[in-house]
């Protein structure tokens, strides 16, 4: 088992502002499952650092790794969604 | 007497079985119903086979910029709507003071996509305070309102630009509270807050800069006067929504409030969000907490078009790889068809649970009959696939073609009609007068009556009315409103029930300056009263009646 949090599964999934929307699945060590929601934009970034835009590619993919990579794009700390 | 709606079946909001009989209408309120009524005088509205319901109530709206134009908030009047709740999501239009009415615009566009012309013109800025604003809205008000003050607006009033820099201090929390005092005084229903909207640069709003003690200290406030606290929770992550209800229910049990919270949504990709929710939201209610989740009835549908990247790609990556080429590309990736046969061959049977050939044209396109069409439907004509259809529209209207996805999520309606039966869901977060120009946000009532109600069977039509009537009014507090009752308003929706619907979604210019959003009509809704008038019908339309009323206050006489 891994010794850190990694990307169980990932899907493609309808948003309240009807647009698609990513969500992955986070598993911890320990058996914890946390959904991580991210919008077009955010979900680019991620396809840009994996090169394809295959979400399978995401899979086992440590999510340290990737939530690194989602702080560091631009306008980063205002993740949100309008209501 | 003014009206007799005569011979309807009477549903009467209690939950109570239907009955049939008469209603009687005067001075705005209801004073007889049931049996035969004489009147000499009266005018006489025909119901007979017609559902006699009182007017639905929506707790979740964003119109509070349309009703300084348009004070019977249409659609929503025709689907039977006659009382709304603006103000929700930290945001309303009052209190303001003038220097702040930019920044306040910015949320606007952003989480209604108002056009610029909304603001620029098509209504006078008179007002900072907020029964400023309720004078505004009274002078064309056609339908109740039962106002929300925003979070984020208190907050800009009192702490300016550090609004959205820090926490507040002890001397602007009290600021705070006087001020929410104030807007309560006036007619405020309760406070809005968010935890996830953003303003137009994508930054936090407002609230979401408050601490938790902010947000105690106003909610102390709203407990002086029973009112509602209403918060767009971190609705994507489960764990973060379930801490959020715990939080409500410590909030509603410290200070004897009801709270609310929306959207609550099912979907398949996380099916275990709502079960979840839901029975922390039930062990909470049984400690005596009022932590009402919000849920739509509408589906939810996915709009795209081949200008932008949409996420529906992500599951086939050629699709999603041309999708994010510049225009020039991909045009000429679309126009070549050795990648396009890729193209092809990757799309069958489909990607991300998206059946190509139930995709329909939404717009963009030179022909106005392919709008509603199904690519399916194009395809069996013209002898090719449907994938074929969406890349040829695409190429010859410059990638502007725009297609929508229907029913992609919250759509499976054995889980959702169960949800919405559930005693402690709060049918509502229809979302009316928001995002206007990605989807329609009208006719979640005909969708819960008709679909729900009428096709599957998922609640009694009594059962059902009184969700969207009486119990709205309880939960919201407003006196006098959502039963057909002696000395309740005249607020009464007639429909047939054989009919009763919403239709297809469609592009409409009557934003200011002909500007577009999409709206759905009414079907199966024959008559609207608001507080005694006849104020929509489907044989006059609507009538110009400003009979609206603010409706934390007890209904008083139809002015016209």
């Amino acid at each position: 088992m891994s010794e850190a949090p990694f990307i169980e599964a990932a899907e493609i999934a309808p948003g309240h502002d009807g647009a698609a929307e990513l969500v992955l699945f986070v598993r911890y060590p320990g058996a914890g499952r946390q959904t991580v929601t991210l919008d077009a934009d955010a979900a680019e970034v991620l396809f840009e650092h994996t090169q394809t835009g295959d979400v399978s590619a995401l899979h086992g993919v440590p999510w340290h790794h990737l939530k690194d990579v989602l702080q560091q794009r631009p306008g980063s700390g205002a993740a949100g969604g309008n209501g | 007497m003014d009206w007799i709606i005569r011979s309807g079946r009477i549903v009467d909001g209690s939950g109570l079985p239907a009955f049939e009989g008469d209603v009687a209408l005067k001075d705005g309120k209801v004073v007889r119903l049931g049996g035969r009524i004489e009147a000499e005088g009266a005018q006489v509205f025909d119901a007979t086979g017609c559902i006699v319901a009182p007017g639905f109530i929506d707790p979740h709206t964003h119109f509070d910029v349309q009703l300084l134009w348009d004070g019977q908030a249409r659609p929503a009047l025709e689907h039977g709507v006659t009382t709304i709740v603006p103000g929700n999501c930290s945001l309303s239009l009052a209190p303001l003071k003038a220097g702040d009415r930019q920044r306040v615009v910015g949320m606007f566009q952003q989480i209604e996509e108002m056009p610029d012309a909304a603001f620029d013109g098509a209504f006078e800025w008179r007002w900072e305070s907020f029964d400023g604003y309720l004078a505004a809205l009274k002078e064309s008000l056609s339908i109740n309102v039962a106002p929300l003050v925003g979070h984020s607006v208190i907050r800009l009033w009192v702490m300016g630009a550090a609004a959205t820099e820090r926490a507040a201090t002890a001397e602007e929390l009290a600021a705070m509270q006087d001020l929410l005092a104030q807007c309560l005084e006036a007619g405020a229903v309760g406070l809005s807050t968010s935890f996830v909207d953003v303003d137009e640069n994508l930054m936090p709003v407002p609230s979401r800069y408050a601490h938790l003690e902010e947000l105690d200290a106003l909610a102390a406030v709203l407990g002086r006067y029973g009112r509602m606290l209403q918060v767009v929770p971190e609705f994507y992550a489960t764990d973060i929504t379930l801490a959020r209800v715990d939080q409500l229910a410590e909030l509603s049990l410290r200070y004897g409030i009801p709270t609310t919270f929306s959207p609550l949504f099912d979907s398949a990709a996380t099916p275990d969000n709502v079960p979840r929710v839901m029975a922390r939201v039930a062990e909470q209610m049984a400690r005596g907490a009022q932590v009402w989740p919000q849920v739509q009835t509408r589906p939810i549908d996915i709009s795209f078009t081949f200008e932008v990247a949409s996420l529906l790609f992500a599951g086939l990556p050629k699709w999603y790889r041309t999708m994010r080429m510049g225009t020039e590309e991909k045009i000429a990736a679309l126009s070549d068809p050795e990648w396009v046969a890729q193209l092809l061959a990757e799309a069958e049977p489909g990607g991300n649970g998206v059946r190509w050939a139930g995709v329909q044209v939404r717009g963009g396109v030179s022909d106005a009959s392919l709008v509603g069409q199904t690519l399916g439907a194009l395809a069996e004509v013209q002898g090719t696939s449907p994938a074929q259809v969406m890349i040829d529209l695409s190429l010859q209207h410059n990638l502007e073609a725009s297609f929508i996805a229907a029913s992609l999520g919250h759509n499976d309606s054995d889980r959702v009609g169960a949800l919405l039966a559930d005693g402690n869901v709060h049918v509502g977060a229809s979302d009316a007068g928001a995002h206007i120009q990605s989807f329609a946000t009208y006719g979640d009532t005909g969708y819960l009556l008709g679909h729900f109600v009428r096709d599957r069977g998922a609640l009694s039509l009594e059962a059902a009315i009184k969700k969207i009537t009486a119990d709205t009014a309880r939960i919201w507090g407003l006196p006098g409103r959502g039963q057909l009752a002696p000395g309740f308003a005249g607020d009464v929706a007639i429909f047939d029930a054989a009919e009763i619907d919403r239709c297809a979604e469609e592009a409409c210019f009557d934003m200011p300056e002909e500007g577009m959003r999409y709206v759905r009509a009414s079907k199966g809704m024959v008559g609207v009263f608001v507080n005694g008038a006849l104020s929509w019908s489907k044989a006059s339309g609507y009538a110009d009646a400003p009979v609206g009323q603010i409706a934390t206050q007890l209904p008083g006489a139809a002015s016209a």
